[in-house]
């Protein structure tokens, strides 16, 4: 199958080609494409409700809370939440309300490769290593008088966390082929999506960076679980579409009504991709339910969209919903699991992640239900009533 | 992380090679049926598939990185003269 007939099976798909054998210049450009597509989403993670933590929901009411009682003190955050959740905007809100003079200088631990990080953070002297041909002032440093945000702190390499802690502990940097203490006033901010006490447990990461990194935890609840702020945000991308292109878009209230019931495993991020890609598929258009393109339609067989919709490449299929034989056959087991996946994950949400109940929905016995998921490799269920 | 997922190991091998050699972000090799396992709980830059890829295996790592995260690119590893 060609690219082109996986986009338009796919049409959520970020799809890139690369010849095989694989030339270097290609390579390159496919990867500066993705590195490029990844800043774009950071960018847009970034300016989320340009730089404003929206929504009414209690969650956000407790968050922004917190966010005033941290913020004008000089104590260390730690911020988790899945991927997506804002993490960096809230970052932001805390260094825009603390009164620091000094800038915002935020790195991603696990964008940069290991052996670049030490001299991305502390900064080098000239000579340290081929091709440090002058002296650089790193992170630490640039972020003199203001916040150092620390992003994907559960991805840091284990003699880096070591190297942290000293810093946390004395306040002071030393440049990689440097011998002098250079003192660094930052408040640190640290975020992960990570579960660091698990980490910990299985010796990845620090339990004294962690406690040092404690001091002040803020955890933002995922999407789904505060969906009443859904309108909220899709106004507000919509708002901001309209704004900088002059773009806007109205979305009925059947869609509305499944963009609440949707689990956005990529929160606020995927959230507002919809709508960025909405607002080009249908500009200045109205936007139904049958328009929402899978996975987001997945959990709700009445609002699929139709053949003719699905032909015009507007909307997209999932895969395991045909009732007709496509012309070029199938692979009929693949089918079915697909069939058997996509329902058991409905049952479970169904269920609250309860496995006996969804296994009750289903109509099959709780230990064939676990094996299953096991086999799927879907997501263990939070809850279990045994 | 970057994932590269074929069956045949020495392509697989090969590939993740020149990935790493542009200063990629650390790169696994894996299999259709282990790609998740093992990128773990990694956040993903990108998915590479193969070329000795059957469809069905295409078909069920493109709906795995749907289900996972939409805005995961996927690199498409084919023969010259193929669309």
């Amino acid at each position: 199958m060609s690219i082109n007939d996986l986009q338009r099976k796919y049409p959520w798909a970020r799809l890139y080609r690369l010849d095989y054998p694989v030339r270097l210049d290609a390579l390159a450009g496919v990867l500066e494409e993705i590195h490029a597509a990844h800043r774009r989403i950071d960018k847009a993670d970034r300016d989320s409700g340009d730089g404003k933590l929206i929504g009414e929901s209690a969650g956000m009411l407790k968050l922004r809370r917190l966010v005033d009682q941290v913020a004008p003190s000089p104590a260390t955050v730690l911020i988790t939440g899945e991927s997506g959740t804002g993490k960096e905007v809230v970052a932001r809100q805390i260094h825009e309300f603390s009164g620091r003079s000094g800038p915002f200088v935020a790195v991603n631990c696990g964008a940069i490769p290991e052996h670049l990080l030490e001299s991305e953070l502390f900064g080098h002297e000239r000579g340290a290593f081929t091709g440090a041909v002058r002296a650089r002032e790193g992170r630490f440093e640039q972020a003199k008088g203001g916040t150092f945000f620390l992003d994907e702190i559960g991805d840091m390499p284990a003699v880096m966390q070591v190297k942290l802690l000293r810093v946390l502990e004395e306040r002071v940097i030393v440049r990689v082929g440097g011998t002098a203490s250079i003192p660094v006033d930052v408040r640190l901010i640290a975020a992960t999506h990570r579960d660091l006490p698990k980490r910990i447990e299985k010796g990845e990461f620090r339990e004294d960076l962690y406690y040092r990194l404690n001091v002040f935890p803020i955890d933002i609840m995922p999407l789904r679980e505060r969906a009443e702020d859904i309108p909220l945000l899709v106004n507000e991308f919509i708002r901001r579409h309209l704004e900088q292109q002059s773009v806007t878009l109205r979305i009925e209230d059947d869609a509305m009504q499944v963009l609440q019931q949707y689990r956005w495993a990529g929160n606020v991020r995927e959230l507002a991709n919809l709508v960025e890609r909405l607002v080009v598929i249908k500009p200045n258009g109205v936007v139904t339910a049958r328009n929402l393109p899978w996975p987001i339609v997945e959990h709700d067989d009445s609002l699929l969209p139709d053949v003719e919709l699905i032909s015009s490449g507007l909307e997209s299929a999932p895969p395991g919903r045909h009732t007709s034989l496509p012309s070029g056959g199938l692979d009929l087991k693949q089918h079915l699991a697909e069939i058997e996946q996509s329902m058991i994950q409905q049952a479970l949400r169904d269920a609250d992640g309860v496995v006996q109940r969804a296994a009750e929905i289903l109509g099959v016995g709780r230990t064939t239900l676990v094996e299953k998921i096991r086999r799927y490799e879907l997501n263990a269920p939070d809850k279990d009533t045994g | 992380m970057i994932v590269l997922v074929n069956d045949a190991e020495s392509t697989a091998r090969h590939v993740k090679e020149l990935i790493e050699f542009m200063d990629a972000p650390s790169v696994c090799t894996a299999t259709p049926q282990n790609w998740l396992e093992q990128a773990g709980e990694r956040r993903l830059e990108a998915v590479f598939l193969g070329p000795e890829l059957t469809q069905p295996d295409v078909d069920a790592v493109i709906a795995g990185v749907g289900r996972l995260d939409p805005n995961i690119p996927i690199v498409l590893l084919a023969s010259p003269g193929t669309q």
